[in-house]
C-alpha cells in the first residue's frame, strides 16, 4: 500500500548528503562504519557524523576487485569498490574509518580501506565466544579505546550529557522501529517488510532527529490506515544469512514474486540493526553490554549448540513472527553463513519444524535459477500445508 | 476425450508430452537452446502430429523449466522441481528419492507418498555434475554423446580425474589422451566424477531406498552405473524416456489443474 510519507526518503537522502557536505566544510568529522555492531550513539556524542557505509552491491563489486582479494564476499567487495571510488559519496566525505571486527573479511576491508586512503581507522574488536566477564571486560576496553582515539580526532572530552542524549535518541529510534516491525508482520498490515527494510537503510544515513521524525510520521500514517482485510494467503518467510545490501533487491523480489511474503529476517542490515541493542545504562560501559549480549552473526562461536545465541535469536522470532519457512541466503565466500547452513536446519527442522531454504549465491548469478529454488521451495510448503 | 499438453523448456533441449486420461500418447524433445518459445512450438507441433490430434484438441497446458516463463501462451507454469516428482512418481509410484541430472544443473527430490515433491537440493551455479559437463567431454574425447555411456562401460581401469569444473577437466582430459590413457578410461572417469559429486550432494541430502533418476543424464548409462556404485543403491527400472519425465509431471499437473483437483 502507498505510504507518503516513505516516498519522502529519497529526497531526504539526497538532501542529508547536502548537509553532510555542509557539515564538514564546518568542522564536523564523519565518520564511515563497516557492520553492525558499532556503537553509533557514542559516534554521535562525540559531536560526529556516523554512516554506515555500502549500497547497491553489484554495481561496484567489480571494481572492488582491484583492491580485495577476488575470494572475499561480494559485500565487501563491492563495499571496498565504492569506497575507492573517487567519485563516491563515501570516498569524498569519510574522515574516519571504523567498523566492529568479528569476521576476517570485514577486518581486512578495513585494512584495505585505510591503506588506500590513508584515512584513521579504528576496528573495534568483538569475541567470537559468548559473552562472560573476560569478553565483556575485552569489549568494554575496545569501545573505551575507539571513545578515547575520536577523543584525539576532535580534540574535546566525551560530554556525559551528549551522551545521556544520544543513548536516549537512538532508544526512542529502535522502539519506534521495533513497533514498525511488529505491524508490518501482521496480516493485512499497510507496511510491508521490503517498504520497512528501506526505511531501515534511510537510517544509516539520516540525521537522527530529521529519522525519528520520518519514523513517527509513518507510525501515525499507518495508525490512521489501520490493519486492512487480509487478501491473500502467501508463506510467511524469514530471510536469513549474509548481509543483503540496500537496494540489493533481487532475493527479495524473486521471494515476493514467487509468492512468498516476507514478515522478518535476521540480517546485519535488518533487524539486528536495532533488535536487543535498546541501552540501558549511558555510559562506556553500559554501550558496550548492550553490543556484545546482542545477537551476533555466523561469525560469532558458540561450543553450545542448545545455547547458540543466534539459534535462539532466529527460533524466537519464527514463534514470534508465525513463520512458514526461512530464506537463507550465502553470499559466496561469506563463509561463516555458508558453514551453518545445514547446522541451522538441522535445528530448526528439530526445534518448529520449519524448513529451511539454502541460497548459495553471487551478484550476477543466473536469475532463472534463483527463480526455480524459491518457487520450489513455495510448492514444497505448499504441499505441506495442505 | 481432453487431451493435455506439457512442455519442459530445458536450458539445452525442450521436451514436450501430450497426455490423455493417465497415458501417454505422444512425446517430442527439439534442440532449445537460441529460442525456447519456437522450440516449445515445434515440440508441440511434432507431438501432436505423431498423435495425430490438432493444438484444438488441448483442453490444458503446464510448462515447467528454466524456459517455461518465456512460453506466452501456456496456462499454468511450474517448477520443474514439482513437475519431476510428479513424472517419477507416474512412472514408478515407489520412489521417493528422485536424482534429476539436466542440462545445466541437478538435483535431488524427496516425494511423499502422492508423488509430492516435499523437499529438494540442487547444484551450484557451476556445470559440473551436469549433462552441459558430459557434452563438453565428449567433444573432447571425440566421442558421440549417446555413445559416451557404453562407451565407458568398457573400461577396467577408470582414470582419477582432479578437476569438477568443466573448463578445467576439459583440459585434464587433454593431457590425459597426450600421455596415452585409454578413451574409455577416460570416459569412464568422466562417469565417476559426476557420481560423485551428484552422489555426495545425494548423500548430504539423505537417500531413502526407491531411488529413481530421471533426466537426460539418465540415458547415460555410465553415470547412472557409476551412481549405483557410489551410493550402494540400485535405480528402479522403468521403460519411459528418462528425458521426458519433467514434460510427463507437467502434463499431468495441467490435466489435475482440468480437472480442479489439488495442484502445487
Amino acid at each position: 500500500m502507498k505510504i507518503k510519507a516513505l516516498e519522502k526518503i529519497d529526497q531526504l537522502v539526497e538532501d542529508r548528503k547536502e548537509e553532510i557536505k555542509k557539515a564538514r566544510k564546518e568542522g564536523t568529522k564523519v565518520v564511515g562504519y563497516l557492520c553492525c555492531r558499532v556503537p553509533v550513539e557514542l559516534i554521535y556524542a562525540h559531536g560526529m557524523i556516523p554512516i554506515r557505509v555500502g549500497n547497491a552491491a553489484p554495481t561496484h563489486m567489480a571494481s572492488g576487485k582491484e583492491f580485495i582479494h577476488q575470494f572475499t564476499c561480494p559485500y565487501i567487495k563491492s563495499v571496498v569498490g565504492e569506497f575507492l571510488d573517487e567519485t563516491s559519496f563515501y570516498h569524498e566525505n569519510i574522515d574516519i574509518i571504523t567498523g566492529s571486527v568479528i569476521c576476517l573479511t570485514v577486518s581486512r576491508a578495513l585494512e584495505v580501506l585505510k591503506a588506500y586512503t590513508g584515512k584513521p581507522m579504528f576496528p573495534i574488536h568483538l569475541p567470537q565466544l559468548p559473552p562472560g566477564n573476560e569478553e565483556t571486560e575485552y569489549f568494554t576496553r575496545e569501545v573505551k579505546w575507539f571513545s578515547q582515539e575520536l577523543e584525539k580526532q576532535t580534540g574535546k572530552k566525551l560530554d556525559e550529557g551528549k551522551l545521556f542524549e544520544s543513548v536516549e535518541l537512538s532508544n526512542n529510534i529502535k522502539e519506534d522501529l521495533t513497533k514498525l516491525y511488529e505491524t508490518q508482520s501482521k496480516e493485512g498490515s499497510p507496511l510491508t517488510w521490503p517498504q520497512l527494510f528501506r526505511l531501515i537503510h534511510a537510517g544509516f544515513l539520516l540525521d537522527p532527529q530529521h529519522y525519528q521524525t520520518l519514523l513517527r510520521e509513518v507510525i501515525e500514517e499507518i495508525d490512521t490506515l489501520g490493519i486492512q482485510e487480509p487478501t491473500d494467503n502467501r508463506a510467511r518467510l524469514m530471510l536469513s544469512g549474509s548481509p543483503v545490501l540496500p537496494m540489493d533487491n533481487l532475493l527479495i523480489d524473486t521471494i515476493e514474486g514467487a509468492g512468498g511474503r516476507i514478515v522478518t529476517d535476521t540480517l546485519c542490515t535488518g533487524i539486528r540493526t536495532f533488535d536487543g541493542l535498546s541501552i540501558e545504562e549511558p555510559t562506556i560501559e553500559g554501550i558496550a553490554s548492550t553490543y556484545l549480549h546482542s545477537c551476533p552473526c555466523s561469525s560469532a562461536q558458540d561450543p553450545d549448540l542448545e545455547k547458540d545465541r543466534r539459534l535462539d535469536h532466529m527460533l524466537k522470532l519464527i514463534k514470534e513472527n508465525q513463520v512458514d519457512g526461512v530464506v537463507y541466503y550465502c553470499l559466496r565466500f561469506c563463509d561463516p553463513f555458508a558453514f551453518k547452513d545445514d547446522e541451522t536446519k538441522a535445528v530448526l527442522a528439530k526445534k518448529t519444524g520449519t524448513p529451511l531454504l539454502p541460497i548459495h549465491w553471487e551478484y550476477g548469478d543466473s536469475y532463472g535459477s534463483l527463480w526455480t529454488r524459491v518457487e520450489g521451495f513455495m510448492e514444497a510448503m505448499e504441499t505441506k500445508k495442505r | 476425450m481432453s487431451v493435455f499438453a506439457g512442455f519442459d523448456v530445458g536450458s539445452l533441449v525442450t521436451k514436450c508430452v501430450i497426455l490423455n486420461n493417465g497415458n501417454i500418447l505422444s512425446s517430442s524433445i527439439v534442440d532449445s537452446r537460441s529460442d525456447p518459445e519456437k522450440a516449445a512450438e515445434k515440440a508441440l507441433e511434432i507431438g501432436l502430429s505423431k498423435a495425430h490430434l490438432t493444438k484444438e484438441d488441448i483442453a490444458y497446458t503446464v510448462a515447467t523449466g528454466y524456459g517455461r516463463i518465456a512460453l506466452p501462451a501456456v496456462d499454468k507454469t511450474v517448477t520443474e522441481l514439482t513437475c519431476h516428482g510428479r513424472g517419477a512418481h507416474h512412472l514408478c509410484p515407489e520412489a521417493r528419492t528422485v536424482i534429476d541430472i539436466g542440462g545445466q544443473d541437478s538435483k535431488i527430490l524427496r516425494l511423499d507418498e502422492q508423488g509430492n515433491m516435499i523437499e529438494f537440493a540442487m547444484n551450484d551455479k557451476c556445470a559440473a555434475g551436469t549433462g552441459r559437463f558430459l557434452e563438453v567431454m565428449a567433444h573432447a574425447l571425440e566421442i558421440e554423446l549417446d555413445e559416451l555411456g557404453e562407451f565407458s562401460l568398457q573400461s577396467n581401469n577408470p582414470v582419477s580425474l582432479s578437476n569438477t569444473c568443466a573448463v578445467f577437466a576439459e583440459t585434464e582430459i587433454i593431457s590425459l589422451l597426450a600421455s596415452k590413457r585409454p578413451k574409455e578410461d577416460i570416459a569412464a572417469g568422466i562417469h565417476t566424477s559426476i557420481a560423485g559429486r551428484v552422489g555426495n550432494m545425494a548423500r548430504s541430502f539423505g537417500v531413502h531406498s526407491d531411488l529413481m533418476m530421471v533426466g537426460g543424464v539418465a540415458k547415460n548409462v555410465g553415470v547412472k552405473k557409476a551412481l549405483e556404485d557410489f551410493l550402494q543403491v540400485k535405480f528402479a527400472l522403468v521403460d519411459t524416456d528418462p528425458q521426458i519425465t519433467g514434460a510427463l509431471g507437467a502434463a499431468l499437473l495441467a490435466r489435475n489443474s482440468f480437472e480442479g483437483r489439488s495442484q502445487p
